[in-house]
């Protein structure tokens, strides 16, 4: 089955279902799916942990067989070709790294079971180790280096076949903080030299917002938004995944009017606050009004005159670029996080149990239903 | 300080002799003690009712590969003693090669089961066990005897008219081995396997192997402790074997085992059943040195 007519698709998922065991203990790991990747992107799928983000991947890879819907590889139906015929690699969760076999063999293991002649192996396994940085490791065993170099030889073993799409399982969560950001990085950069479209699995929000081009943020089975990071952190499209990437505030209220600028909410024992949005919002209408930490303003009660909220200090972290504060609203409106940066200018003499006044711009907060 | 530390690590060292002592004593008691007793008579001559006379003599070693001649003391190459090692070698080595070729698959599709029906099919596995050996191998000699099932059975649908001569044959011996040591294999061989990681399998299969590529490249590489130990588990009790020759290869097909024991019981030659003994184990541990060295070899190679 060719399908030429969207020429840019790596990998079109189409109505793809996955479910597990049968009789009462079935568990659908994906619902009907249907996603679009693009070549040369770096793809993330992002989600809490079950949620199929695993099981999406072993479709792709074709470890497992969709139960219901079509996989297409460059408009070619893939659903049913077993793995080793599918030019897509992968990069395990636990690396996979074959023990009998030197870091140098197992980068050449593809191209040798695609039997490719004995020179061309050894010069792309020679180009495989200068890309990871690993020349001097090539005759090592694989239990006789480092995890992180582990990590760098796999990557070399998925990418030295050139395959058209790459496949990432939390790749990097074994990995100390310092490594992971480096790899990051490195895995950043690889991803764009080598044009190969990545398809990256990670539940760190703050991982995927930082490397990919594009995100589909996942909850049970289920996709819940793609977009650009930006997109998906600024304009989140529900409440799962406001809440999901990065870390927001909620305000619970119903809607008072709106119109095509804005629309004023009447918030829980606060009040009328405006919000601008496209929007409409029915009067009465019950909504989240969502605030990200950093948007939020705070300043000591006795410096300036009530704003749009007060409340008093609960907690206060010192987390060095930022401090952040636990602010519980008046009249029990809600707890909210408020993020400011710490720099000489804006150095509030703000402590716990201190009153304060929390204030938004218009523009900073979105509405969403609740 | 230094006098301090001498003391304390003097004292340590008793405390792991000690400790070591009930182990290092079973050891002496159960396999040096009687290796030097055989030694010992290896050089000695037959005593006239059994037993030895306490006079050196290198005759029995001397036996051992020749053939004195009656009359003129000159040597020959022993056609008996050679034929019987030879046979007893290959015996055992095909023995050895076809438990692998079926307790391979066997211990494959076992680790390849859901867990709990592993168990079954490991209790399953050793069962023959539970059989005293004698009433086993009478039993594959009902089999295969020219009466037996197997011939009756094949007579009968017209296969043959005549009866298939497999009792007291090589083969018979064969069979007979193959089928007392075959859990030897298929136990060390599923331990291997079972705990093989299914992710190296994948990864193997995402790399283009094919199902063959994965099981040549990755599963039995991987297997290979396993199937060393079953080896050596199969081929030492088989080069050694007594039962089996006798009762499935008749008076005809002697193995070593057989002939040793005849040295120490009607022969009365027991200082050339000892150095028989002793030669037999020389041979094992060549054959597993070799064995062991070229497996080793051959994993480095690898890839
Ligand atoms: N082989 C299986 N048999 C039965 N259920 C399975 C199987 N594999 C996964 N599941 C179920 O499918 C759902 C999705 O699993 P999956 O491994 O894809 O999640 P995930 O998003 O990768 O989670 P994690 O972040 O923890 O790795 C889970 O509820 C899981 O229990
Ligand atoms: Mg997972």
């Amino acid at each position: 089955m060719k399908d030429e007519s969207t020429p840019g698709v790596a990998i079109r998922l189409n109505q793809v279902t996955k479910t597990y065991g049968s009789g009462n203990a079935v568990v659908t790991a994906v619902k009907s799916t249907t996603l679009d990747i693009f070549n040369n992107e770096f793809f993330t799928l992002l989600g809490p942990s079950g949620c199929g983000k695993t099981t999406l991947l072993r479709l792709i890879g074709g470890f497992e067989y969709p139960t219901a819907g079509t996989i297409l590889l460059g408009g070619e139906d893939i659903a049913s070709v077993p793995p080793f015929q599918r030019p897509i690699n992968t990069v395990f969760q636990n690396y996979a790294l074959f023990p009998h076999m030197t870091v140098a063999q197992n980068i050449g293991f593809g191209l040798r079971m695609l039997k490719r002649p004995r020179h061309e192996i050894a010069a792309r396994v020679d180009e495989m180790l200068k890309l990871v940085r690993l020349e001097n490791l090539s005759d090592r065993r694989t239990s006789q280096i480092s995890g992180g170099q582990q990590q760098r030889v796999a990557l070399a073993r998925a990418l030295a076949s050139e395959p058209k799409v790459l496949l990432l399982d939390e790749s990097l969560s074994a990995l100390d903080y310092k490594l992971r950001k480096e790899m990051q990085m490195e895995l950043k950069s690889l991803q764009a030299a080598t044009g190969i479209t990545f398809i990256f699995v990670t539940h760190d929000q703050e991982e995927a917002l930082t490397m990919s081009d594009r995100v589909a943020v996942l909850s049970s089975g289920e996709i819940m938004q793609v977009g650009t990071p930006h997109e998906v952190y600024i304009k989140p499209a529900n409440h799962f995944v406001a809440n999901f990437v990065g870390e927001t505030n909620f305000l619970q209220g119903r809607g008072l009017n709106s119109d095509d600028r804005g629309a004023v909410i009447d918030v829980r024992g606060v009040g009328a606050v405006a919000i601008a949005t496209k929007d409409r919002v029915a009067p009465g209408q019950l909504v989240n009004i969502v605030v990200r930490p950093e948007h939020l303003r705070i300043l000591p009660l006795a410096q300036e005159p009530a704003g749009q909220l007060t409340g008093s200090v609960k907690a206060v972290s010192f987390c060095g670029a930022e401090t952040q504060y636990t602010i519980e609203l008046s009249r029990g409106a809600a707890v909210v996080t408020v993020r400011r940066y710490n720099t000489p200018e804006e150095n509030l003499p703000i402590a716990i149990g201190d009153e304060v006044s929390v204030n938004f711009t218009p523009n900073s907060a979105q509405i969403l239903p609740a | 300080m230094a006098s301090l530390e001498a003391v304390r690590s003097k004292s340590a060292s008793r405390t792991r002799w000690l400790l070591i002592s009930p182990a290092v004593l079973v050891v002496i008691i159960g396999a040096i003690a009687p290796l030097l007793v055989i030694v010992t008579y290896s050089f000695l001559t037959p005593g006239p009712t059994g037993g030895v006379n306490y006079t050196l003599s290198f005759d029995a070693w001397t036996r051992v590969l020749f053939d004195r001649d009656v009359f003129d003391d000159t040597l020959t190459l022993s056609g008996t003693n050679l034929e019987i090692l030879l046979r007893s070698l290959l015996l055992s080595l095909a023995t050895t090669v076809l438990c692998l070729l079926v307790g391979f698959p066997t211990a494959y599709f076992i680790a390849t089961r859901n867990p709990l029906n592993r168990e079954v099919w490991l209790l399953l596995v050793t069962v023959p066990f539970w059989t005293n050996l004698l009433i086993r191998t009478f039993a594959i000699q009902d089999l295969i005897r020219n009466e037996g099932i197997i011939n009756t059975l094949l007579i009968k649908t017209g296969f043959i008219s005549e009866p298939i001569q497999m009792l007291f044959t090589n083969f018979a011996i064969c069979l007979g081995l193959v089928y007392v040591y075959l859990p030897l294999m298929i136990l060390p061989v599923y331990a291997s396997l079972e705990r093989q990681d299914r992710s190296l399998l994948e990864a193997a299969s995402d790399l283009y192997a094919r199902p063959f590529n994965v099981l040549r490249e990755i599963i039995v590489p991987l297997a290979k402790p396993g199937i060393i130990a079953g080896s050596i588990l199969v081929f030492i009790p088989a080069i050694g074997t007594y039962v089996t020759p006798i009762l499935l290869g008749g008076g005809r097909n002697l193995m070593i085992g057989n002939y040793i024991e005849f040295q120490f019981g009607q022969g009365r030659d027991w200082p050339f059943g000892s150095a028989l003994s002793l030669a037999l184990m020389a041979i094992v541990m060549v054959a597993l040195l070799v064995y062991i060295r070229h497996g080793d070899s051959h994993g480095h190679e690898h890839g």
